[in-house]
């Protein structure tokens, strides 16, 4: 175990802790943005930090394919080769694999792929993914599972989750640095409550240093996907952090730790970014429109990021409609606003205000307080009373 | 003239004539009667070879009051720059820094002159030389230095050679983004060199440890350069008349 998890307040289920980690003392809720390849695109290290990120995530997948992870080794870690002095987390590789390769097939050992180098049969092991992330070094490290998509039915989830307990215990023999990188175990099973209660069981009983929700995000509908976050995080340790894989949304965020969750990760602010969409407390804006031409006003006026105090939506609209790089300011306002929501979230909970925070929160989302019924459900397992900014009754709803 | 009255701001006169003496003198002689705030001279980096660029230069120039800004447009490299500074240009516009970037490109020449000799010129690696580096060379694949040791861009104090090779490898943006930080902050240290040569009044021998040193072997500089090495000053240019070999 390589970390310290210390819980500073709490509204029912929703926890704001401090989560110390060999990089970087971190406050939770938090989000984690996605530097797939040694970098968050376009923006620099100095920026990040400027910004608050806490910690960032690496694609095992790629990382060995470009520059490998041995040259990382030989650099003394990621920290090092890309100057990254705060916290990392590193995913085992398995998901790209299984997204990304059209020829790539999970077995018992591992998962089967094609290299996409030079078209050879490869194979992911599990040993092999603990140890190119132990070179790679980072604070939290990801236990390979065998992941399947919610959207699939039938015998191969229950597959999939067993299969997941048996590499769980490979990944702890092969782990070769437990006082320097925390392994995270990954809780499967599909929507079926059943598994997911023993895929949770079965993790928790190698008591791990902290254990994630994998699986979602890939389709589900909203229903469902709440179920299994709640379900997962009222049965997992209560002194242990839980990240939520994959997610995401705004919106998606708050509900999450309003049900106990504490750490997120997604491409979505900066991928959106990259198709000229900024994220804003009414949800998001679309610089690329033909009305941002000639609209004065910063992307939020209640932003305090560099972008939104010195650039125009204009300026933004005449960069983001011409070039990839007119994205980097709106990828910097992004991760501002994923940061300030996660500062938000920590904040309110310590403070006792976290109620009203995601009232506001909804409000200045749904003003016509439209907010969509599988939030409302889940607020209410949550405990947390958002009548003031819902104006639909929920039995009037189909 | 009549539309800047109505926003403000300098006009510069342009003065073109392309590689014709005769017209470049007269273009500049009429720009030079109007009330322009300074000359914008542009036609030049358009094929024109490096020799036949001083006599045009000078046709232009020395047709200009002393006392008004010389802008010229489309000349970046370093020796360009020295020639154009050396005829009197005061201002450079140059997409110079932009390609460089674009291509992976790192300047590494040494902004001071006077610092150059024979044991301080770092040996050539193949396929640079020691104006610049190209970092998608695998040679940098596992380098831990900075683009320039000792430069104090926030490139080069942050990073190192291997991960912007990385970068331009997987073809992440910030590779750009750290190159062109670092590209204008060196070229615009050479300009700061030149301006402490002049005012120091040792440019000349600035200009010729440059060329010699860094961009051209020392024979080729006599040939493209022959105003160089006739003892050149802006004085003895006015003189030189002739076509070069």
């Amino acid at each position: 175990m390589a970390l310290r998890f210390e819980i500073l307040g709490r509204f029912n289920r929703a926890r704001a802790a401090q989560l110390t980690l060999p990089h970087f003392v971190c406050q939770t809720p938090l989000f984690m943005p996605v530097g797939t390849q040694g970098t968050i695109k376009g923006l620099t290290t100095n920026q990040l930090e400027e910004i608050g990120c806490q910690i960032i995530l690496g694609n095992t997948y790629h990382l060995e394919l470009r520059p490998t992870s041995e040259l990382i080794d030989e650099f003394g870690g990621l920290h090092k080769f890309m100057n990254w002095p705060r916290a990392m987390l590193t995913d085992s590789g398995g998901f790209q694999m299984v997204s990304l390769l059209h020829l790539a097939d999970i077995t018992e050992k591992g998962v089967t792929f094609q290299s996409p180098v030079d078209g050879k049969p490869m194979l992911l092991t599990p040993e092999e993914s603990i140890e190119i992330q132990n070179r790679i070094g980072a604070d939290i490290i990801m236990a390979l599972d065998d992941v399947v998509r919610t959207t699939i039915t039938g015998p191969r989830i229950e597959e999939a989750m067993y299969r997941t307990l048996r590499w769980i215990d490979r990944c702890i023999a092969a782990h070769k640095r437990p006082h320097e990188q925390n392994l995270f175990g990954i809780v499967q099973g599909g929507l079926d409550p059943v598994l997911r209660d023993i895929c949770v069981r079965g993790l928790v009983d190698r008591n791990l240093p902290g254990y994630a929700i994998g699986g979602l995000a890939g389709g589900e509908d909203k229903d469902s996907f709440w179920r299994v976050v709640a379900q997962c995080t009222a049965a997992l340790p209560e002194d242990k952090p839980r990240y939520v894989m994959g997610v995401g949304y705004p919106l998606d965020i708050v509900v999450c730790s309003a049900l106990g969750a504490d750490m997120y990760d997604c491409v979505y602010p900066t991928r959106t970014a990259r198709f000229g969409t900024a994220l804003v407390p009414e949800g998001v804006l679309k610089l690329k429109h033909r009305a941002m031409a000639d609209d004065t006003r910063p992307i939020d006026p209640t932003c305090a990021c560099m972008v939104c105090k010195n650039y125009t939506r204009a300026y933004i609209h005449s960069l983001v409609t011409k070039d990839a790089m007119g994205s980097q300011l709106l990828s910097y306002h992004n991760l501002y606003y994923m940061m300030q929501l996660s500062r938000n979230l920590h904040s309110s909970i310590v403070q006792g205000r976290f109620p009203e925070f995601v009232c506001n929160f909804l409000q200045k989302m749904f003003p016509k307080g439209d907010v969509p019924e599988w939030v409302c459900n889940a607020m209410e397992v949550a405990g947390i009373d958002i009548s003031s900014c819902c104006s639909l009754v929920p039995s009037a709803q189909d | 003239m009549d539309a800047r009255r109505k926003t403000g701001g300098a006009v510069f006169g342009a003065i073109v004539g392309g590689s014709s003496l005769e017209e470049r003198q007269r273009c500049a002689q009429e720009v030079a009667r109007r009330n322009v705030s300074g000359y914008w001279i542009g036609g030049f980096g358009l094929g024109e070879s490096m020799n036949e660029r001083p006599a045009l230069l000078n046709a232009v120039i020395e047709t200009l009051p002393e006392e008004k800004p010389r802008l010229i447009c489309g000349l970046g490299l370093p020796e360009e720059i020295l020639q154009c500074v050396a005829a009197g240009v005061d201002l450079f516009e140059s997409t110079y820094i932009y390609h460089l970037t674009l291509g992976g490109f790192a300047l590494t020449f040494p902004l001071d002159s006077m610092e150059i000799n024979a044991s301080n010129l770092a040996s050539s690696d193949v396929g640079s030389d020691l104006r610049k580096i190209n970092l998608r060379a695998t040679v940098f694949r596992k380098d831990t230095t900075p683009i320039v040791e000792g430069c104090v861009c926030y490139t080069c104090q942050n990073h190192t050679r291997a991960y912007i090779n990385h970068l331009l490898n997987v073809h992440e943006m910030l590779a750009q983004i750290l190159l062109e930080i670092h590209n204008t902050h060196h070229f615009l240290g050479f300009f700061r060199s030149i301006r402490e040569a002049i005012k120091a009044g040792r440019f000349e021998e600035f200009r010729k440890k440059f060329v010699q040193n860094v961009f051209l072997q020392v024979n080729h500089t006599m040939e493209v350069f022959p105003e160089m090495t006739m003892g050149s000053s802006k004085n003895n240019m006015k003189t030189w008349q002739g076509t070069c070999p």
